[in-house]
């Protein structure tokens, strides 16, 4: 990397001036890809070297160049023959329709932007076995609608064996770019259970660790 | 006092550029110091410098006298990015920020030095002396670098390896063995024979020299082998594709004609040559050329061995010919000193080139995909055409004279419509010879010539620009024009003695072209002038022995010389100019518009400038200093201030404001661009005939414009006396 230097220094009382900051923090920002300029600072840091108060995030002016929202629930492996549920772990119920993943829904207010979403699970159908599993398919939904694209998973078990019962342990994920108007959107991650073939499987699926991040990509 | 109906208002002067005449509009200056102009149009005082390698809590490195900066991105893909200094009888290479303390290395590492690590050991002869900066050219492979001193010779770096620029010396002949002088067994290797020691039967081979007489009586392939002559020589070739000098050509090899009919197939010659010296450092290769048989040939031009040959296998008399590819040349090696040649004559198709040593020589620049060297020490009138794309192989019989004087040329440009080539009292051009091959020199200008080759640079609307005896001249379109008259008060004050140092550049942000030149008997380049098309101004942050652009995505002007940190004396470094950090404050220096001496043209009828209204932009919790002067006299008779800031309608200041509070206006504190305003002062200058304001400042400001107003006194009896 170059070296670079920042320009006009900034000087006890001199006049407060943006382009100036802004010329001192570019060049070293430009070389990491970075974003940074008067609207993304960390405001919380400044405000407290000032004695003032935290500034909310909402304060974030319109167009800072990322938000970025996340959940995730984490859920340690265990083997689900000797051991119970973890308290994390969501048991989903064969032939069960389209069901919400627990606690990694994400509701936010945002302006006129694209979304970068993308959602992953990991699923557990030990208790099954090969023979009695379901097929699994994971989606993320906005605003209580599907985004048909971003299904993944398998539903034929001569096709899809990735998602199929052919491996009992594996990891889903998907993700989607969504432009959304201002407002207020809620984004799920769904995930649906079927049976093998014509013969219905016995067992539940158990969904373990999984993770929803949402960025905001306002430029 | 005047009642204000009675006053008249100025123009808004918006003071840009410098001139030292005494009439002038009232928009031009009389000394515009240490102002730069932004990308808003505004003055703004100077700021910087910075030392390039940051003084952290180990301090920075000490420099001895610089005398050469240069900035080059070279490599395939553009990737190795190479600044280079010369500093005393050293040439340097930055390494980068980590190189330094801790990292293992050294920040700057030695390629050249009289003494101690380095990868060329070598003396420059570097002083004081005036002379030229160190020259650097750029090239798709390297730089060529003619470091500045009393006997340096140029080179050649690529980034990775650094050696002097092409061949300076031709390499000593061989000395070439037939058949009859080495012995019959040895290097007669005739199909039939075995090798001595060999197994019995074995072949050695078919050799292919010697010219054939077919006898008429005899039908079958026999023949006679007649008496022939071969001569030998070879040129070095470097791993730039640099070619030395030919060598001297060895002695004959000398072969009698064969006693009586032979098998012709089985019975030519081979031959050998020895004493093929390696080259110098560099070396990769050697290009091996022979002569065909003089002797019945019809020719004896020497032609270059081919990198493939065509051969058979030995030990296989009826396989089919093989082509063997030795290499990139016919000796791909700097090792061996013996080269078995078993090359027909018929295959020697291309000659050799016919390559001049290189001398040493003072300047270096491209244009038409050759490198044009100059000033050269044995023949400083002399300009010199490389072979395309090779910038270290001078062939013979290309030199130019552009001066049918043979005065010393001082500097070369590239520009649109050929090679721009200078001594000091006259300028050529070089181009394309009319008859398309080579090169022809016309005169431009027979008084005009240029005094400092590091002062030519390129402006973006075409135009060269370069310092000659009178001052700045610029280039464009087969027309020399002088662009320095309104400084000519100034460049007189140039220490023409030493002008041929001055070093220059254009500066991409302020898009001005900058020269610094040793003014008022400096030795060094103490004052910067700065031309942006239409005027002039000057700037003394830097003294600047050498400065260059970057030429990667920083476009960053770096100059090596002296600069000041505040609370020291001058130190030499490598700086970085318009940009400062906390590290390294800059000793206070004044920032300075002075105006031109006011109502020139009315001054027959005195007046009384009342009121000073200055437009700036904010910039501090401080104030401008106001002085006035009267009459042509130097003397300051009024002194006043104005702050830098709107007084009614106050920003917030650093170190000051806190976040959360309120302006003046009563709304939150939010960023903000600084903005213009106007204030004014009153100045005291009654019944003038002329006056002039200096504005100043050591700290930073920014000026807009200015006007002002004055009461006319035509009436006052001392209005031109009798």
């Amino acid at each position: 990397m170059s070296w670079k230097y920042p320009r006009a220094p900034i000087k006890a009382n001199a006049v407060t001036d943006v382009e100036d900051i802004n010329n001192a923090l570019k060049p070293a920002t430009e070389e990491t890809f970075g974003q940074l300029n008067e609207h993304n600072w960390a405001s919380s840091t400044q405000a407290v070297a000032n004695g003032g108060a935290a500034i909310p995030i909402t304060a974030i002016a319109e167009d800072a160049a990322f938000v970025y929202h996340s959940a995730g629930v984490y859920s340690a492996y265990s083997d689900l023959h000797t051991a119970p549920l973890n308290v994390a772990d969501q048991e989903i119920q064969l032939w069960s329709g389209w069901v919400p993943l627990d606690n990694i829904t994400l509701d936010f207010t945002c302006p006129q932007t694209l979304l970068w979403i993308h959602g992953s699970c990991q699923v557990d159908q030990a208790l099954g076995g090969l023979f009695v599993s379901s097929m699994v398919r994971l989606a993320i939904r906005v605003d209580g609608q599907i985004l048909t694209d971003s299904i993944t998973g398998g539903a034929e078990n001569d096709n899809d064996e990735v998602s199929g019962p052919l491996w009992l342990y594996h990891p889903l994920s998907t993700s989607f770019l969504l432009p959304v108007v201002s407002g207020t959107h809620k984004v799920e991650l769904v995930f649906k259970t079927s049976g093998v073939g014509i013969a219905p499987s016995t067992t539940p699926v158990v969904v373990r660790s999984r993770e929803l991040i949402c960025l905001e990509m306002r430029r | 006092m005047a009642s204000t109906r009675l006053r008249i208002k100025s123009n808004t002067l918006p003071i840009r550029v410098e001139s030292g005449d005494l009439i002038v509009p009232e928009e031009i200056g009389s000394k515009i110091e240490n102002m730069y102009l932004t990308m808003e149009g505004t003055l703004r005082s100077v700021w910087g410098p910075l030392p390039y390698v940051p003084e952290y809590s180990t301090g920075g490195p000490l420099y001895a006298t610089l005398y050469g900066i240069f900035h080059a991105v070279v490599g395939e893909d553009l990737s190795r990015e190479i600044l280079l200094v010369q500093e005393a009888d050293t040439l340097k290479v930055f390494e980068g920020w980590n190189a330094g303390p801790g990292g293992g290395g050294t920040v700057w590492r030695n390629l050249i030095a009289p003494v101690g690590a380095s990868d060329i050991k070598a003396e420059f002869g570097a002083d004081d002396r005036p002379r030229f900066p160190t020259q650097f050219e750029s090239t798709p492979t390297g730089v060529v670098i003619i470091p500045s001193g009393d006997n340096a010779r140029p080179y050649f770096y690529d980034g990775r390896t650094i050696l002097p620029l092409g061949y300076t010396s031709a390499p000593g002949a061989p000395v070439g063995h037939g058949p009859t002088t080495k012995g019959d067994r040895e290097y007669d290797h005739r199909g039939a024979i075995g090798i001595p020691g060999g197994v019995a039967g074995s072949k050695a081979g078919f050799a292919r020299i010697g010219s054939v007489s077919l006898d008429s009586i005899v039908t079958s392939d026999l023949g006679r082998l007649s008496a022939g002559a071969w001569y030998g020589a070879y040129q070095w070739i470097d791993i730039w594709g640099n070619l030395s000098p030919l060598s001297g050509r060895s002695a004959a090899v000398a072969t009698p004609s064969s006693p009586s009919l032979l098998e012709i197939e089985d019975k030519r010659y081979l031959l050998f040559w020895e004493g093929i010296e390696p080259g110098p450092d560099g070396t990769v290769g050697r290009v091996f050329c022979r002569t065909k048989d003089t002797l019945n040939s019809g020719t004896v031009e020497m032609f270059r061995v081919p990198a493939g040959i065509v051969g058979r296998s030995p030990l296989n008399a009826t396989a089919p010919d093989v082509t063997v590819q030795l290499g990139f040349t016919s000796i791909p090696d700097n090792i061996t000193t013996t080269f078995p040649d078993n090359i027909p004559d018929d295959t020697l198709i291309l000659q050799p080139k016919e390559v001049v040593a290189v001398s040493p020589f003072k300047l270096y620049t491209l244009a038409f995909g050759r490198g044009w060297a100059a000033n050269f020490a044995d023949e400083p009138g002399k300009i010199h055409p490389t072979m395309p794309g090779r910038w270290g192989t001078f062939l013979e019989n290309e030199e130019i004279y552009p001066d049918p004087r043979g005065a010393a040329i001082t500097g070369m440009l590239q520009v649109p419509d050929g090679l721009l080539a200078f001594t000091n009292t006259s300028t050529f051009l070089v181009s394309v010879s009319y008859g398309g091959e080579g090169f022809q020199s016309k005169t431009i200008h027979p008084r005009i010539g240029c005094v400092a080759p590091s002062s030519i640079s390129m402006m973006p609307s075409g135009a060269a620009i370069w310092l000659g005896k009178e001052g700045f001249y610029a280039y464009k379109e087969g027309a020399i024009q002088l662009i320095s008259q309104a400084i000519h008060k100034e460049v007189a004050e140039f220490n023409t003695a030493r002008t041929i140092q001055a070093t220059a550049a254009f500066d991409v942000r302020e898009q001005k072209y900058r020269c610094w030149v040793p003014t008022n008997g400096s030795r060094k380049n103490n004052v910067c002038w700065e031309y942006d098309g239409e005027g002039w101004a000057r700037r003394t942050d830097v003294m600047a022995s050498a400065v260059c652009v970057t030429q990667d995505h920083r476009s960053y002007m770096l100059a090596v010389g002296e600069a000041q940190k505040s609370g020291q004396s001058f130190n030499d470094g490598v700086w970085l100019l318009d940009h400062q950090v906390q590290s390294w404050e800059p000793q206070a220096r004044a920032s300075i518009i002075q105006t031109s001496w006011m109502r020139v043209l009315r001054s027959e009828g005195r007046g009384s400038p009342m009121t000073v209204y200055l437009w700036l932009r904010e910039a501090g919790s401080g104030t401008l200093t106001v002085e006035v002067e009267r009459d042509w006299r130097a003397g300051i008779v009024q002194t006043t201030t104005a702050t830098l800031h709107p007084t009614d309608d106050i920003p917030p200041f650093w170190d000051v404001a806190k976040w959360g509070e309120l302006d003046s206006s009563g709304d939150p504190l939010t960023w903000k661009s600084r903005r213009p305003y106007w204030t004014r002062v009153d100045i005291h200058a009654p019944s003038a005939e002329v006056f002039r304001l200096k504005l100043t400042n050591t700290v930073s400001w920014e000026f807009l414009g200015l006007a002002f107003d004055e009461v006319p006194k035509t009436d006052t009896l001392r209005s031109a006396p009798k």
